[in-house]
């Protein structure tokens, strides 16, 4: 046990060694920060001059000139976060001045060199900066950097600086396909990289949408998500038919927002589609447009297993006047002894009362009426009607 | 005479056997529970690097007006928060997040609660179609006005906290839930910090936890904490170094090894789907966030479906810290009961089986042994110093080095946390604080540990009686 | 006594006039740096004329130092704005370390911010004049008053500043506020011509602060939205909070000035119409 005990203390020791060493550590990157911070305080009060001639002079015909005083190296991340800050903040000229201000102060070579030939921090620091500036060059090396980089945080940041650098489609191409390569599905934060690059992203997610592959097909939808021109809806009109749900949910949605009128054909396959989400979003689709030809088929919808659904088809019918009542009401009266039946007619009868508390409103208390009336002599019992007075 | 003399010699020495035996034992004990302690540790700093990275080189708020990010539901069950619901949904109406839903649950309050949401946001009853993944106590009403477009009320009877998140579920629209307390105040851009990561692995990334920190001391206006100090109380202060060690020096490397056991209920995110699947949030005993994150864990294995538990330590959800021995006590027996429930009901199926690999084999066996079974391991350990004194086997010189040993490798994890907090997220700006937090995370050991372990056995002498009680907690303003 | 410093005053100016017409004769820009400066002797004043040629901007400044009036006065021929500003950067920077200067620089490039005549010579040295005693940035000749006033609120420091510096150069009077609540209380107190604004504002957001202000305008009031929200929602929103006009983020500082000058042209029509 005695020479436990002499172990034992040794290892206190060391214990105790490692301790002070940590804590010497840690107040050391404490210090460390403190000091940086007013230093950069201190630049601040320097550069700010500086900094107004930037902001006064960016959209000027003189190109913008470096700064007139020496920098050291925390000082001169401070100016390039700066401008990164401008650079990603403005549009147009004024960008433009930036950048060229940033190459003229030798910061995109001196990037480039360290993504050549930096440690692992280093490279990754520079391909931000080279993403932040857009130089166009460090694309070729931050695409073979991609290439050999495990999927984490620090890939997704290289992804992003090539989009940002991209010369051409053609580049943001390559970028996608390194990245699908990992297959973790993370469409929509590629199409937010591929929507800072400078290209034509509607022309490119169009493309996509044409292709076969699953995941491009994916990324040109979420691209596309807020697209509402019609040419979009025919684009993605034979994904309604996919296999992979969220590939013609996707397309549904971006269908259903495109078009100012749904063909017949259409209607039909979105009301009887298999997924629930699209059933639904067809329904609300066709009251939005106001298509009061398809009441009847809107009126299938009421039937609908899923409850959302119905609910969904029940209020369409609702706002597409007279005849979607007429419909809901019939249909309400068919389907009664039922489950759904009695919803409907719980449906209908807390909107007859949620409507006659509007009666000052003209458009309501004429929906009102005609709900009453309607739904009065489908099933049979006298509504109260309200008059304008 | 003879006789007795030699039996109870014979017992004594069989005494010594025993205590010797248990010493070794106590000493295996406290090596492996170093030794995992180190390798989370050690995990956590290592991901401090790319963490600090992934932080440093994502243009945030440039993100947080992206149409790609995931539409979220934060879910905000409120009882008895008539004081402070207005200025905190104020607040989480005002979140920089491009489409997002706050759902507030009043779960029954007997004070106004109910009343100040309505008249203050002058929210009129509405019909929506809910589902009914999960049954809740009854609802009362569902509220809206279209001028908040975002926002959601639901006024139920009293149920308590999980059976409120059960109940915004039901009516939630989007994806993603968010689970926040109706007293934490969320940073501004801490749901896009956690979009991001989800964002990184959408399909696998099943639950996202936040950073939670101790608001007490700070300056908070109008819903933004504007100036960070160090907590000036005791309690809050032991509270903040406890917190920092264990979600920075801990969340993070568990998280690394998918093996994290909880998202605090205080901050976290979750795919709603996976949180249906499991049958919501267990109600009636609290606790109910452990749970639902072991569920997840334990449903994904069974089913084989490749799954990730993130931890995101950059996204921040201030909170009060309780600041009286009263109310703090209160909550930790809270959590002594709530854990040992937890392993009680679904920790011992997964024990050391290996088909729910690191979770099964690491996570919940150090939960159960030194977590749960802690008090007892302690409570014998002191009963076996007691043995070593009476029975004159003690020698001071071992029994102290041990102690320091044991105070100066958990002091060492302390300074990693610290290490951590300094050099990736560094929120406090002076060195005062940087002092203060390295003289109470040596303070802690001084008596904050072992009060920890006297609640803990509380709680589960309150487990053992049945007591299910919620015990107290006083709303108070910030700024204290 | 009063006619004594009138004439050293007329002396500078029709100094400097002259300085500038020659700069100019060739029908180049003629830069112009004003420097309220302590007791200056000769040679420091050619250190400074040497300093002002030695830097990027490359263009060879006249020097020379009025005593009476304390002012040091550098003209160069064809210095435009952009590179007279930055010439004096550097003379700026030597001057506070000499402890020569006095008050603040100002800086104009004729014909690019005014005609040189004689009244705006006179102009800009009035503002060099009473500069002194003062600390600070360096300032621009600019003849026109305020135009219009705007108030800007926007969280985003460096995008305020780039706003307010430009806006100012357009001849605005600008009123900044860096969050909801203080935008409100500025449209109060100074009640703008025009407000720009973003919908992230702390505190108050953005749709709040549009709707209260129409409130207090009585639905006149004129409020463009800048931000980086870019969903068809918010835009909608923006619009039936009573928001004028949008402008979506990274920022073209040429469409928030035209959309700007297109509404308060609108305003000003209507109000000739109306007769109000």
């Amino acid at each position: 046990m005695y020479s436990n005990l002499d172990i034992a203390i040794t290892f206190l020791y060391v214990l105790l060694l490692l301790n002070v060493l940590f804590a010497a550590l840690v107040y050391g990157v404490k210090l460390r920060r403190l000091a940086r911070a007013r230093a950069q305080q201190r630049f601040e009060e320097r550069a700010r001059d500086y900094r107004s001639y930037i902001l006064v002079h960016m959209e000027g015909e003189e190109p913008l000139l470096a700064p007139p005083f020496t920098m050291n190296r925390a000082e001169q991340e401070a100016m390039q976060a700066w401008l990164n800050d401008m650079i990603e903040g403005l549009s147009g000229i004024p960008r433009e001045r930036c950048i060229e201000l940033c190459r003229r102060m030798g910061r995109a070579d001196h990037y480039l060199d360290r993504l050549r030939t930096g440690s692992y921090g280093a490279r990754l620091d520079a391909a931000y900066h080279l993403g932040c500036m857009r130089v166009q060059e460090a694309v070729p090396p931050l695409l073979q950097l991609l290439r050999s980089h495990p999927r984490n945080s620090a890939f997704f940041v290289i992804a992003r600086a090539i989009a940002k650098c991209a010369r051409s489609k053609q580049d943001i191409h390559e970028m996608v396909q390194i990245a699908l390569k990992h297959n973790k599905g993370f469409y929509e934060l590629l199409v937010d990289m591929v929507k800072e690059a400078d290209i034509d992203h509607g022309a490119l997610f169009a493309e996509y949408i044409q292709r076969e592959d699953k995941a491009l097909i994916q990324i040109g939808l979420c691209g596309l998500k807020a697209a509402s021109e019609p040419r979009a809806a025919s684009a993605v009109y034979r994904l309604l038919d996919s296999s992979d749900s969220a590939i013609s949910a996707l397309a549904a949605a971006i269908y259903l927002r495109s078009v100012h009128f749904i063909p017949r054909h259409a209607v039909h396959k979105l009301l009887r589609h298999p997924l629930e989400e699209i059933r639904l979003l067809a329904a609300e689709g066709i009251a939005d447009l106001k298509l009061v030809s398809y009441a009847e088929a809107l009126r299938q919808g009421v039937g609908d297993d899923s409850r959302r659904v119905a609910y969904a088809s029940a209020s369409g019918l609702l706002r597409l006047g007279e005849q979607g009542i007429i419909q809901l009401c019939a249909a309400a009266v068919d389907a009664s002894g039922t489950t759904r039946g009695d919803e409907l007619n719980q449906w209908i009868q807390d909107e007859l009362r949620s409507l006659s508390g509007l009666q000052h409103d003209l458009e309501q208390l004429s929906r009102y009426n005609s709900l009453a009336y309607h739904y009065g002599k489908a099933a049979g019992v006298k509504q109260p009607i309200y008059r304008v007075v | 005479m003879r006789m007795l003399h030699y039996y109870s010699e014979q017992a004594l020495n069989g005494l010594r056997e025993v205590l010797l035996g248990y010493g070794y034992i106590a000493m295996y004990y406290a090596l492996v529970i170093t030794f995992i302690y180190f390798l989370i540790f050690c995990l956590s700093i290592r991901h401090t690097f790319p963490l600090q990275r992934g932080i440093q080189y994502n243009r945030i708020q440039k993100l947080s007006g992206s149409e790609q990010l995931p539409p979220v539901s934060i879910l905000v069950p409120a009882y008895n928060e008539e004081l402070t619901i207005q200025e905190n949904v104020r607040s989480l109406l005002a979140l920089h997040y491009p489409e997002y839903e706050v759902i507030v649950v009043n779960d029954g309050s007997t004070d106004d609660t109910a009343k100040v949401m309505i008249e203050h946001f002058q929210l009129q009853e509405i019909r929506p179609t809910v589902a009914s993944h999960m049954k809740t106590e009854r609802v009362r009403g569902y509220y809206h006005n279209p001028d908040y477009p975002n926002l959601y009320f639901i006024d139920k009877e009293n149920g308590g906290k999980a059976d409120s998140l059960n109940a915004g579920i039901n009516l939630s629209h989007y994806s993603l839930i968010s689970t926040i307390d109706a007293d934490s105040l969320l940073e501004k851009d801490a749901l896009t910090r956690i979009a991001r990561v989800y964002m990184e692995n959408p399909q696998e990334t099943v639950a996202v936890g936040g950073n939670v920190r101790i608001v007490n001391s700070c300056t908070v206006e109008d819903g933004i904490v504007k100036q960070i100090r160090f907590p000036k109380q005791l309690w809050p202060a032991l509270q903040n170094v406890e917190y920092m060690k264990a979600f920075l020096g801990g969340r993070i490397g568990w998280s690394a090894l998918n093996g994290l056991i909880i998202v605090s209920g205080a901050f976290g995110v979750f795919q709603k789907d996976k949180v249906i699947a499991v049958g919501g949030y267990r109600g009636g005993y609290p606790g109910e966030d452990m749970n639902i994150v072991i569920k997840l864990h334990r449903y994904c294995l069974e089913n084989q479906i490749p799954y990730h538990v993130a931890f995101c330590p950059d996204a921040v959800c201030w909170t009060q810290a309780p600041d009286t021995y009263r109310i703090l006590s209160s909550q930790r027996k809270r959590w002594g009961r709530g854990n040992l429930k937890n392993m009680v009901e679904e920790g011992v199926h997964m024990l050391f089986r290996p088909r729910y690999k690191v979770f099964g084999l690491l996570t919940i066996p150090y939960n159960i042994l030194f977590e749960t079974l802690n008090p007892y391991i302690r409570l014998t350990g002191l009963l076996a110093m007691l043995g070593y004194w009476l029975l004159n086997m003690a020698d001071w010189k071992i029994v102290a080095v041990f102690m320091l040993v044991n105070l100066f490798s958990c002091f060492i994890l302390s300074l990693g946390a610290l290490l951590i907090e300094e050099k990736a997220f560094s929120r406090y700006p002076k060195l005062s604080d940087l002092n203060k937090m390295m003289l109470y995370s040596f303070l802690m050991f001084f008596g904050y540990r072992q009060l920890g372990v006297l609640w803990r056995l509380l709680g589960h002498i309150d487990f053992f009686r049945n007591n299910n009680s919620w015990g107290t907690m006083v709303r108070t303003q910030f700024n204290k | 006594m009063a006619v004594v410093i009138r004439n050293t005053v007329q002396e500078i100016k029709l100094k400097l006039l002259q300085s500038i017409h020659a700069a100019t004769r060739k029908g180049a820009a003629g830069g112009v740096i004003l420097a309220p400066c302590a007791k200056m002797n000769p040679k420091q004043v050619e250190q400074a004329s040497d300093l002002l040629g030695n830097n990027e901007a490359a263009l060879s400044f006249h020097c020379f130092y009025d005593t009476p009036n304390q002012m040091l006065c550098a003209v160069a021929e064809g210095g435009g704005l952009g590179s007279t500003h930055y010439a004096s950067l550097a003379l700026k920077d030597r001057l506070q370390q000499q402890q020569l200067l006095q008050g603040q620089l100002v800086v104009a490039s004729f014909p690019e911010s005014a005609q040189p005549t004689e009244a705006m010579v006179e102009a800009m040295l009035e503002q060099a004049f009473q500069s002194k005693g003062k600390e600070g940035d360096i300032r621009f000749f600019a003849p026109h008053q305020a135009a219009c006033s705007v108030l800007l609120a926007e969280p985003d420091d460096i995008v305020r500043d780039f706003i307010k510096i430009r806006l100012e150069l357009k001849g605005y009077l600008v009123h900044e506020a860096r969050d909801g609540q203080e935008a409100y209380d500025a449209f109060l107190r100074h009640r703008p011509d025009l407000v720009v604004t973003e919908l992230n504002l702390p505190i108050l957001d953005g749709y709040q602060l549009i709707r209260s202000i129409q409130e207090q305008a009585q639905g006149s009031g004129q409020v463009i939205v800048l931000t980086d929200k870019l969903q068809e929602e918010s835009r909608s929103r923006a619009y039936e909070s009573g928001a004028a006009d949008y402008v979506t983020k990274p920022l073209s500082f040429a469409e928030l000035l035209w959309k700007m000058k297109r509404l308060t042209q609108t305003h000003e029509n209507m109000r000739g119409v109306d007769g109000r």
